[in-house]
């Protein structure tokens, strides 16, 4: 790894924009305070940092989605000012996001050259757009139907297109983000091959991950953003994962949440073989009052399916699901919450809290039949329990009044998860409950959690954050493949035992060498 | 084979064309007169109105949008001429000024949806009121003039046996398939509607394709405009009420996806003369005014559900495929 | 709006908060300001046009006046809190319009049938009602987007109407009570116009102190999110639109009372367009969760106060239809931009 610099981003400042990119008038917010990234020829350099630490805004100003306000950007030598979309594409910048840039009834072709059409005169030059874009498929070493609509592929299969638009765009930097998150182990491996030899041909290449394994496996060297500042770029061979952590949070790995344990007690939810609506195999698990029951898979190995299977948010194909010895299997959902489930879906903002509505109207959602006579509605008995589930939560608010869309992530999942809490109920599933929250808010998740077990109430928690998932469960079942591979207990819970039954197809001595044990 | 795949716009629109024509076939056994030269050359003359203004709604669809104000700009249109020749103005000139109202009213839509950001439901919604009443405003003051019989013939005779109107709206066809697929706009016409945000980032004009596909289809509803009040030799100020909902009509039923990024504009040509069709037979028929609105708003109904349960309707017709081969070979 | 302390320069994040938060508490503070009622300034706006009115148009003023123009919004407000109720769970009904000929035709067959004003009532309110779940169902169930649906449910209805009057129109039979509704008056106010208070005030009940009207809104807001957290949104959703329709149906028997006729072209697409811009006009949003009660109402007394003064000024009627059209488009684009700002939508 050595050659020219290709992108040289110093001290770079953001404030905290509209939509058109521009700082809210009046605003201090910083986004970036002070990033730093350097980038050079024929290196994989990642880039890593918690939710909200500014790695997305830091690639949007670099990629030139949007201006910046503070600090210096050189592009191949030269400084960028202010930018518009189409003058970044002859830096050679190109960016493949999380959200896929394709249009799904577009053929490959068409979304290969969106936006920079190949013309001979004034028509479209079909013909050269093809054979460039068949060219450029074939260097990735896939096939792929240039003519299929791009909804008809895989993921993974999509993102290579557009990677493969990249080569054809003569880009000479590339930005993954989070570029495995829904890739199989396999497809991961072959996009790592690809990358190894992008890199061997001079290409610099930004990679943007939580999965700290993954840096170790892939990047030369590794940059932490932390509230929008630089904490340090290490030459990955020469570092830890301890080191990289302790300049994401300032604290040691060994730090995560010590959990007071409370004994079990008898079953209160149950599935007997299900198979969710979907698909998959059959799953059995239990789940006992006082326990914390974690749920461990690969994205795609059928958690969430397999929760909501269990809400009844969706129905089920076969199988039986017990609440408290109650088959609820055909239950509607409401009945189930009525019963005693409680469910914290995946997607905060869209399907957890309702973000116009005030903080209110959301936490007393579950409750508004029992807080009056028949079909009313008394305001003082709705205010007075938000206001209490307020207090109790931590949630950090002017007034219950304002909307839910002015609070943080984190507490914006502490009115996700509030909202069940008015009353005791027997089982909590809860689908990553931290996702996304800042360090501080995720321990105060934890101490709910707790609070809740503590008080015979029973979680079950879908996370994909290893070190979360055995420190926090008394009993944690691995999903693989739609069906549950394995139960584990805490005591012989490790970060390998885990991801070793979480593979769908590598050995355990390969497990053991990339966790680097 | 276990899916058939009903959601590809070019199987449903062939569908359409074949069901045209064993329609006709059939319904000519069983309704006289249907079948004859006279009445199906009436059909696509009439039927080439609609699919004018069809093109243009397709256009807009296409961009992920709708354009409600069709009607209230044919009608608009209409008395606008009719007004005009009758204070002496050659209708040539007047059919000039028509088209240039309607091409006003489609930008104003142009930019209250890409500029203002208003979905184009709620615009369009707004500059049909607005043309309808003006219509109405306008046609009050002039009273009941007419076209003067030369353009009136436009509009009602036929040429080597094709009507004039029909020819026009083939050559409107021709005209627009050859640019769309020629040119980036009619990629980018696409691209806007399939994933908006995706076509920005990537560098499409968003904003001004959006407003194009608005000017041209107000451009086109002032064509349709025209050809019908030279169809019906006046013009009455509610005589293009109900195309709005006839031209979304041939849409939906020609396989235009509501929702934006696929569709053809010769598709909707097609499902304008099925729509014509079904009308004439009702006609001819003796079917009620109003039980005819209704089996057309039945129709759409039908199309959009198709649509919308498209995939699930699928799956159990495959199911039950699946079932009987089963059975068959069991 | 936002009346900010000087901005702090440069960029020092000197509090140890996250910086996201800050923004938000800045927010907050701007928001409480403004949920202090937007229906505080339509009611202004319509004070404002009445004072104006008073003084430039003649005959404004006088009691008479005043009480025909109450008594002309009173249906169009009844029809309006109707379809509130369906633009709250974000969707549309179209079909109004020929709601008010079917019931006007229903209303006036049972009376000359049965003779019986009560009966005649019930069934015409029936019918709205039955017509009414019939598209929160196919909205609902069938998931066909209720623009189309409702706008083959204007073309059904039109037509049942066209089919039960056999095309005339029907003379209402002489009915004192009847007459007497539209005429009469309790200490000076019209008694069209009471009924018309005493639908909103239990409108206003439901949608601020019962599970139901919280629920509609939240529906209206998120309807995913809503069904996840207990709430039952196809009850929801069905009701709604039963209620429009069934408020349309009343809203016809009123209007009825004043034309004394049963006729299918009752209404029309015109009643359909007037009722959406009464609640738009109103502050209602087309896009779901917000809008009040007071506000469709005055909504409706605007767009009746215009009417009034346009037949006052001796403007052509025509005319009307394009200042209509004018209306709804300002308004639409001022709640466009309200939604954007309030955070309903990006």
């Amino acid at each position: 790894m050595s050659g020219p610099v290709l992108l040289d981003a110093q001290h770079i400042q953001k404030y905290a924009y509209d939509d058109e990119g521009r700082p809210i008038r009046g605003t201090d917010v910083l986004l970036l305070a002070d990033a730093s990234l350097e980038l050079i020829a024929g290196e994989v350099h990642a880039l890593v940092g918690e939710n909200g630490a500014g790695k997305t805004t830091l690639i949007k100003v670099i990629a030139g989605a949007l201006p910046y306000e503070g600090g210096s950007l050189h592009v191949a030598g030269s400084l960028r000012g202010e930018t518009t979309i189409s003058r970044v594409r002859s830096e050679g910048i190109a960016v493949i996001w999380q959200e896929f840039s394709l249009a799904p009834h577009l053929s490959v072709v068409e979304n290969m050259f969106l936006g920079r059409e190949l013309r001979r005169g004034r028509r479209l030059d079909k013909g050269e757009m093809r054979r460039q874009a068949a060219e450029a498929i074939a260097t990735l070493g896939v096939s792929i139907d240039l003519d299929s609509t791009v909804e008809r592929l895989s993921t993974s299969q999509q993102q290579l297109v557009e990677i493969a638009r990249a080569l054809n765009e003569r880009s000479r930097i590339l930005i993954l983000d989070e570029p495995t998150a829904s890739l199989s182990r396999f497809e991961t491996e072959r996009l790592f091959e690809l990358l190894r030899r992008l890199r061997s041909e001079g290409l610099g290449v930004i990679f943007v991950t939580h999965r700290l394994d993954e840096v170790f496996t892939i990047s030369d060297r590794v940059s932490i953003l932390k509230d929008g500042r630089s904490t340090g770029t290490l030459v990955t061979r020469a570092t830890t994962k301890d080191e990289i952590v302790e300049r994401m949070v300032g604290r040691h790995l060994d730090a995560v949440y010590q959990r007071h344990r409370t004994t079990p007690g008898e079953v209160v939810l149950e599935t007997r073989n299900v198979v969710p609506a979907g698909g998959g195999a059959p799953a059995s698990i239990t789940v006992h009052r006082g326990e914390i029951v974690g749920l461990a898979g690969l994205v795609g190995a059928g958690r969430t399916e397999l929760a909501r299977a269990i809400v009844g948010a969706d129905p089920v194909e076969s199988g039986a699901v017990l609440l408290d010895g109650m088959d609820v299997t055909g239950w509607a959902m409401r009945r189930r919450l009525d019963a005693g489930m409680a469910f914290v879906p995946e997607n905060r903002k869209d399907q957890g809290v309702i973000l116009p509505l005030p903080i209110l109207r959301n936490l007393a959602i579950t409750e508004w039949p029992r807080l009056g006579p028949g079909p009313l509605v008394v305001p003082r008995r709705e205010r007075g329990m938000a206001t209490a589930l307020v207090e109790e939560l931590s949630i950090v608010a002017r007034t219950v009044d304002q909307p839910a869309f002015t609070l943080s992530g984190g507490n914006q999942q502490r009115v996700a998860i509030g909202k069940w809490l008015a009353r005791d109920r027997v089982v909590y599933v809860l689908d990553e409950p931290t996702r996304g929250v800042d360090v501080s808010a995720r321990y105060a998740l934890y101490e709910l959690m707790e609070a809740i077990a503590a008080r015979g109430g029973a979680v079950l928690m879908i996370s994909s954050d290893l070190p979360e998932i055995i420190s926090m469960s008394d009993r944690i079942y691995v999903m693989r493949l739609g069906t549950i591979s394995a139960e584990v207990a805490r005591v012989d819970a490790t970060e390998q035992s885990i991801l070793t039954l979480m593979l769908p197809d590598t050995t355990a001595a390969d497990v053991s060498a990339a966790v680097g044990a | 084979m276990t899916r058939l795949p009903t959601d590809r716009p070019l199987v449903r629109a062939t569908a359409a064309a074949v069901a045209i024509v064993v329609a006709v076939l059939l319904v000519g056994q069983f309704v006289p007169y249907f079948a004859t030269t006279t009445n199906l050359s009436k059909v696509l003359l009439e039927a080439a109105i609609l699919s004018v203004a069809a093109f243009g709604m397709t256009l807009v669809l296409l961009t992920g949008g709708i354009d409600l104000s069709v009607g209230g700009v044919m009608s608009l249109v209409g008395v606008v001429e009719v007004s005009l020749v009758s204070s002496g103005v050659p209708w040539p000139a007047a059919v000039v000024v028509g088209l240039g109202i309607g091409l006003l009213l489609g930008t104003v839509n142009a930019v209250i949806v890409s500029r203002l950001k208003l979905p184009p439901f709620i615009a369009t919604f707004g500059t049909l009121g607005i043309a309808a009443g003006l219509a109405l405003y306008i046609a009050n003051v002039i009273g009941h003039p007419v076209f003067p019989p030369d353009f009136v013939s436009l509009g009602n005779d036929a040429v080597l046996g094709i009507p004039i109107t029909v020819m026009l709206a083939v050559a409107i066809l021709i005209v627009l398939e050859v640019v769309t697929r020629v040119t980036t706009w009619g990629v980018h016409l696409r691209a806007t509607g399939d994933n908006f945000a995706v076509a920005r980032l990537s560098g499409v004009p968003v904003a001004r394709v959006l407003g194009s596909a608005y000017v041209i289809s107000g451009l086109l509803a002032a064509t349709a405009g025209t050809m019908l009040a030279a169809r019906l030799g006046t013009a009455n100020p509610l005589q293009g009420e109900p195309y709005t909902l006839l031209a979304v009509a041939a849409c939906v039923i020609g396989g235009v996806d509501l929702f934006g990024g696929r569709g053809h504009l010769w598709a909707a040509g097609a499902g304008a003369v099925f729509l014509f069709a079904i009308r004439n037979i009702m006609n001819l028929q003796g079917v009620q005014p109003f039980m005819q609105d209704l089996v057309i708003g039945l129709l759409i109904i039908a199309a959009v559900l198709v649509t919308v349960q498209g995939p699930a309707l699928r799956d159990m017709a495959s199911d039950a495929l699946q079932r009987s081969r089963h059975r068959n070979a069991a | 709006m936002s009346t900010s302390s000087a901005p702090a320069t440069g960029g020092s994040m000197t509090s140890p908060q996250p910086a996201a938060t800050e923004r938000r508490g800045r927010a907050a503070g701007t928001w409480d300001r403004i949920s202090r009622n937007p229906t505080l300034g339509l009611l202004a706006l319509l004070l404002v046009m009445w004072a104006l009115a008073w003084i430039l148009v003649p005959k404004f003023g006088s009691v008479d006046n005043i009480r025909t123009v109450l008594r002309q919004a009173s249906d169009l407000g009844v029809a309006a809190i109707g379809i509130l109720f369906v633009l709250l769970i974000g969707g549309i009904d179209l079909s109004v319009g020929a709601l008010y000929g079917l019931s006007s035709v229903v209303l006036v067959t049972v009376m000359i049938q049965t003779g019986s004003l009560p009966l005649a009532i019930a069934a015409a309110l029936g019918a709205g009602v039955l017509f009414g779940l019939l598209n929160g169902v196919l909205v609902q169930w069938v998931r066909i987007p209720a623009f189309i649906t409702t706008l083959g449910g204007f073309y059904i209805a039109y037509a049942l109407a066209q089919m039960i009057s056999a095309g005339s129109m029907l003379s209402m039979p002489a009915d004192d009570l009847f007459v007497g509704l539209q005429t009469g008056l309790l200490l000076g106010i019209p008694y069209l116009v009471i009924l018309a208070a005493i639908v909103a005030a239990i409108a206003w009940v439901v949608l601020n102190h019962t599970t139901f009207g919280r629920s509609v809104v939240a529906v209206g807001y998120n309807r995913v999110t809503a069904g996840l957290s207990g709430v039952r949104v196809p009850r929801i959703v069905i009701t709604c639109f039963a209620i429009c329709s069934g408020m349309a149906a009343l809203a016809a028997v009123m209007l009825t009372s004043r034309v004394q006729i049963g006729v299918p072209t009752l209404g029309g697409f015109n009643a359909t367009f007037e009722t959406i811009t009464a609640a738009v006009v109103g502050g209602t949003s087309l896009f779901g969760g917000r809008g009040t009660v007071v506000g469709v109402i005055i909504g409706a007394i605007i767009i009746r106060t215009i009417n009034n003064c346009i037949v006052l000024l001796n403007i052509p009627s025509q005319l009307y239809q394009a200042v209509m059209g004018l209306i709804i488009v300002v308004a639409l684009v001022v709640d466009a931009a309200r939604s954007r700002y309030l955070g309903e939508r990006t």
